[in-house]
């Protein structure tokens, strides 16, 4: 490819600018802020300007883009001529710096064509089928040294290597080829086997045998927890039939009771029934009998207290009579009553017998005044003893008046008597009306034939009727206990019967206690619930250990054919790339012969081998030794690189040689060094017929070069 | 005394079938028919007793439907049938054994010995079922025969195991106690391959095996034991009722060049061995021989071509390539070098083992070149 002209409408310090080249060797000279740069940049931005497309469109980047901004104001735009193929080719770009939007037009002027682009392909893909970091590290040396060939990321092969290798074996398409099968293999294998982390059929195929074995073992512990599940269920099978046997056993202690009170209360009935037949009395109600009871016993009791009185008045009798009884009373009274009507007799008599007396007293007395006689003293005497009798009367009188006066005592205590008795008559008249009726009413209950008799049937009755009360107490309280209204003896006889015949087992009441507990402690148990969540928990497993095994096995056999092929892929990557490498081993003799080649002459036949290393550092050997660039001189480095990249950027063009541009490379030179470059470079370029673009500002190279007829602009 | 049986077992009606694709549902339904098959193979043959010896059902969880539609087919017999349930089909608390079953069905109930006596062809069959998954007890212990002229018959689902020493959670089996056992015949199941008809002292005994093939590590024909017993006398006889069989085929396709004309060679080899009903058949096809490294196998592509005949069949390519160092087309171009590596590889390995790996990674490698070479289970 030979560039032919230039045309910078406004690139850095460039406006209106336009340059023709020639083909062959030329060198461009002018001082320094010429703008040599200026002008290798553009020629680089016109076949390279799209950044954007990448992803990291670096700050460098942008930072040249705006470095050239045209000092004019105008925008960055301009041409480039150039012969490619045969054909004549413009490039005309208008540039935007900071955005991405730049406008580029390649025609084929040949033709008349225009080229389309692709999408991420600018004019220098286009053209040269190189990227830009491969123009960079060939044709267009802008700074030497190893610096510009120091790649980007590690272990990635910069596509500038692999083109030197696809084009120094045999043919391009069987690198494609190799390329895709190590594709097609790689994702197979992480297809297999992921690099980073977990994926990849391996590791499922691992993990469903993880997967499997975890579910033999959840099936060992199912199976283990069934079987304990089971001893379990049988021990809860026993207790509860230990509950409901003890159940049976308290319940028909529980009848035994009952029908111990039932019994009870049967007793108590034919109790009362007998009662009943020794007293009759049921067929009262029991309002009736307590009233008859109440009358009896008021009846009774009016009996005592009329006896009592009865007695009170018999004892006074008595304590009258004791004094004086009636009969002797009857006497003094009829004595008192003769005497009183003696008295009355007498009482006439009295009178006269008194006056007599006294007037014979008196005359006597007074005889015996008058005679002083002694014969009236006995006269006296008898007057006197005349009042004496007359005195005894008198006292009789007096007496008889007491005993009048005792008459009426007498009387009084005759007639208290009396009544007394006539009471005692009344009462006892009472006592016995009182007491037929209470023979009466007592032979209702029991016949009595007798008072006493009756007495005794009341006493009876009384004891039986408390007996009685009692019964029917008890009879309440048991017929309450079990919750019968009607105690009635068939019914109950019935009910008894019944309970006889559902009472199965001999129960003691000792044991029943110890029952009781054992029945508490179990009904706290929840047996019947627990045995049905048991039973339920025995689940029939979906799938049994033996065929967990199997598809196990499966999977394992699986595993090892997916490890085999594995390891199959494996090799054929690793012997695909060994053929690869050997492949290459074969050709970089190819670059490094250029590169050789071109080494000697640059230095004038010092070094004859150098060799290249995949990672560009070069080593020279000669007869004796090898010895890495790096000891050279700088020198000698710059011209080692230089050599590569001659070699390389004529292995990597595909048709036309690209031009080689050089932005003033050999500054470092010495004159000797100089010629000698310069004379290769010319030789060079007639022999290649490659353009040859030097950029120089020292004047010595420019001396140089016209001396040795190269062009200089 | 003699009576007519039938013995069979292992149907696993039911059962889920893998490995198939689409044509696993057939399948399935091809279970539940072969039941039916067998069931007019019997009335035919007028037989007086069907032994069923485990594993009717697959699972316990069966669907109704099924169960009815097996019922009916039962009901249609025209003689007795005995079950055994076995391992997969217990007799448990959620069986459907527990249901009402036809009056000719007899089913076991309890996981020891019983008998069940008919007078009417002087025949005594004795069986017993599984509860649950496992018995870890033999059930053909403690017999007591009656001494009479009926024919006794065992029914049971069980493994035999050599000696005391050996355990097994599917109901032991000793040959002593068979010998012991004074059965005429003793059906056994469980084992789904079929075995002969051996005899151990009076006792004459077999595994009839299952009666559809659920994979390739069960190939062959299927079918049941049919044949009449009497005292000291069987000539039970396989009859195959199965719908079709599973079979492995390795087929040669040296110097072959295309899937085409491997699959026609396939085609032509089964029709060969399996007659002319060889595609109702399932394979398992392996390629063996040797191929030039410019034929490119696709299993699947071969599969499909088959398919289109076979009820199903899958295709594994274990050929290798044929490495003739002398006569190279490409000598030095990638591939040929590549060849070359690898042929000096396969020959350094030692173990046969290693050489497949190798010379598979050699196939690999040229496959690779034309087009994917992710895994499949068939290659």
């Amino acid at each position: 490819m030979i560039i032919k002209k230039i045309q910078i409408n406004g690139f850095g310090k460039f406006d209106n600018f336009e340059m023709e080249l020639s083909d062959g060797m030329q060198v461009i000279y002018g001082p320094n802020e010429y703008g040599k740069s200026t002008i290798m940049e553009f020629i680089k931005i016109m076949f390279y300007s799209k950044l954007s497309g990448k992803k990291t469109t670096t700050a460098a980047d942008k930072l040249a883009r705006k470095k050239y901004l045209p000092w004019s104001g105008n925008q960055m735009s301009g041409t480039v001529e150039f012969i490619y193929g045969g054909n004549l080719y413009k490039v005309q770009k208008l540039i935007n710096p900071g955005s991405n939007s730049d406008k580029t037009l390649l025609q084929n002027i040949s033709t008349g064509e225009t080229i389309n682009l692709g999408k991420n392909e600018d004019v220098g893909e286009h053209i040269f089928g190189i990227d830009l970091k491969s123009f960079e590290k060939s044709s267009f040396v802008r700074s030497v040294g190893k610096a510009a060939f120091v790649s980007g990321k590690k272990g990635e092969e910069d596509s500038i290597y692999k083109k030197i290798i696809s084009n120094l074996s045999e043919t391009g398409e069987e690198n494609v080829s190799k390329e895709n099968a190590l594709k097609r293999i790689n994702s197979a294998i992480t297809d297999l086997e992921k690099s980073r982390g977990t994926g990849g059929k391996i590791y499922e195929t691992e993990f469903e045998i993880k997967n499997l074995n975890s579910q033999l073992y959840n099936l060992e512990q199912l199976e283990k927890n069934q079987a304990d599940a089971k001893l379990k269920i049988l021990k809860i099978k026993n207790l509860i039939k230990e509950k409901k046997e003890t159940e049976n056993y308290l319940r028909d202690f529980e009848k035994i009771n009952k029908l111990k009170k039932i019994n009870d209360v049967i007793l108590n009935l034919e109790k009362i029934n007998d009662l009943n037949k020794e007293i009759n009395f049921l067929k009262f109600t029991e309002k009736e009998l307590e009233e008859k009871h109440e009358e009896l016993f008021c009846l009774k009791n009016k009996l005592k207290s009329q006896s009592a009185n009865i007695k009170s008045i018999e004892n006074l009798i008595h304590l009258s009579e004791e004094k004086n009884s009636l009969e002797e009373l009857e006497k003094i009274k009829k004595r008192s009553l003769e005497i009183k009507s003696k008295k009355n007799h007498l009482k006439k008599f009295d009178f006269l017998v008194y006056g007599i007396c006294l007037l014979a007293a008196i005359g006597a007395f007074c005889f015996g005044f008058l005679v002083n006689n002694y014969v009236y003293f006995p006269m006296a005497i008898i007057i006197g003893g005349g009042l004496a009798i007359g005195w005894n009367k008198y006292s009789s009188v007096l007496a008889e008046k007491e005993n009048f006066n005792s008459l009426d005592i007498i009387n009084n205590q005759i007639d208290s008597i009396l009544n007394l008795k006539n009471s005692y008559s009344v009462e006892a008249k009472k006592i016995s009306e009182a007491k037929k009726q209470f023979v009466q009413k007592i032979s209702v209950f029991l016949s009595a034939k007798s008072f006493e008799e009756a007495l005794k049937n009341f006493e009876k009755l009384e004891e039986k009727i408390k007996i009685f009360k009692n019964l029917k107490k008890q009879i309440n309280i048991e017929t309450n206990m079990l919750e019968i209204k009607e105690p009635d003896l068939q019914k109950l006889n019935s009910m008894a019967n019944e309970l006889r015949g559902e009472i199965k087992l001999n129960v003691s009441s000792e044991d029943a206690e110890t029952k009781k507990e054992r029945l508490k402690l179990l009904q706290k148990m929840n047996l019947e619930e627990n045995y049905i969540n048991l039973r339920q928990s025995i689940v029939t497993p979906k799938i049994t250990a033996e065929e967990i095994n199997n598809l196990k096995n499966e999977k394992c056999e699986k595993l090892k054919k997916m490890k085999n092929y594995l390891k199959s892929l494996k090799i054929a990557r690793e012997t695909i790339e060994e053929v690869s490498g050997e492949m290459r081993k074969n050709f970089s003799p190819g670059l490094d012969k250029r590169t050789s080649e071109i080494f000697d002459k640059l230095t004038g036949g010092k070094y004859k081998n150098i060799h290249t290393k995949k990672d560009y550092s070069m080593m020279v050997s000669n007869q004796f030794i090898d010895v890495s660039c790096d000891n050279l001189s700088s020198g000698t480095i710059d011209q080692a690189y230089l050599a590569l990249r001659i070699a390389i950027s004529e292995i990597i063009s595909s048709k036309d040689l690209t031009p080689l541009t050089l932005d003033d490379s050999f500054i470092e030179y010495d004159d000797n060094r100089l010629n000698l470059a310069l004379d290769f470079l010319k030789n060079y370029s007639e022999k290649t017929n490659r353009q040859i673009i030097l950029f120089t500002c020292h004047e010595h190279i420019v001396n140089y070069a016209k001396s040795m007829l190269i062009k200089v602009i | 005394m003699k009576v007519k049986i039938a013995h069979c077992a292992d149907l696993h009606i039911g059962s889920k079938i893998s490995g198939l694709g689409h044509k696993a549902v057939t399948r399935a339904a091809e279970v539940k028919n072969s039941f039916f098959n067998i069931i007019n193979v019997c009335d035919k043959e007028n037989i007086d007793v069907l032994c069923i010896s485990g594993d009717f059902f697959d699972d316990v969880g069966v669907l109704k439907g099924e169960i009815d539609e097996i019922k009916g087919i039962c009901k249609s017999a025209n003689f007795k049938i005995v079950i055994s349930p076995g391992n997969h089909d217990p007799f448990s608390a959620d069986s459907p054994y527990k249901d009402i079953w036809p009056e000719n069905v007899f089913i076991f109930k309890n996981n020891y010995l019983e008998k069940i006596e008919f007078d009417d062809i002087k025949v005594r069959v004795w069986g017993a079922a599984f509860k649950g998954r496992y018995e870890n007890k033999s059930f053909l212990k403690n017999i007591e025969m009656p001494k009479d002229d009926f024919i006794n018959l065992g029914v049971l689902h069980g493994e035999i195991v050599s000696s005391n020493l050996c355990k097994s959670s599917y109901n032991p089996v000793l040959i002593e106690d068979i010998e012991k056992s004074g059965f005429d015949y003793l059906a056994l199941g469980h084992i789904h391959k079929r075995s002969k008809i051996y005899k151990s002292g009076e006792t004459f005994y077999s595994y009839s095996g299952n009666v559809e093939s659920s994979g390739f590590n069960d190939l062959g024909e299927k079918g049941i034991y049919l044949g009449e017993i009497s005292k000291g006398f069987c000539d039970l006889k396989f009859i195959k009722t199965c719908k079709r069989s599973y079979y492995i085929k390795e087929i040669n396709v040296s110097g072959l060049k295309n899937d085409n004309d491997i699959a026609e060679k396939i085609s032509s080899s089964l029709a060969e061995e399996f007659g002319e009903n060889y595609d109702e058949n399932i394979y398992k096809i392996v390629l063996i021989g040797e191929i030039s490294d410019g034929v490119l196998i696709n299993t699947q592509d071969i599969k499909s071509i088959l398919e289109s005949g076979i009820f199903y069949c899958n295709v594994e390519d274990n050929t290798e390539i044929e490495i003739d160092t002398e006569n190279f087309n490409h000598k030095n171009d990638f591939k040929g070098l590549f060849i070359k590596k690898m042929a000096e590889k396969i020959n350094n390995q030692s173990s046969e083992d290693d050489k497949l790996i190798y010379k598979k990674a050699l196939k690999l490698g040229l496959i690779s070149f034309e087009r994917d070479v992710k895994y499949n289970d068939d290659n």
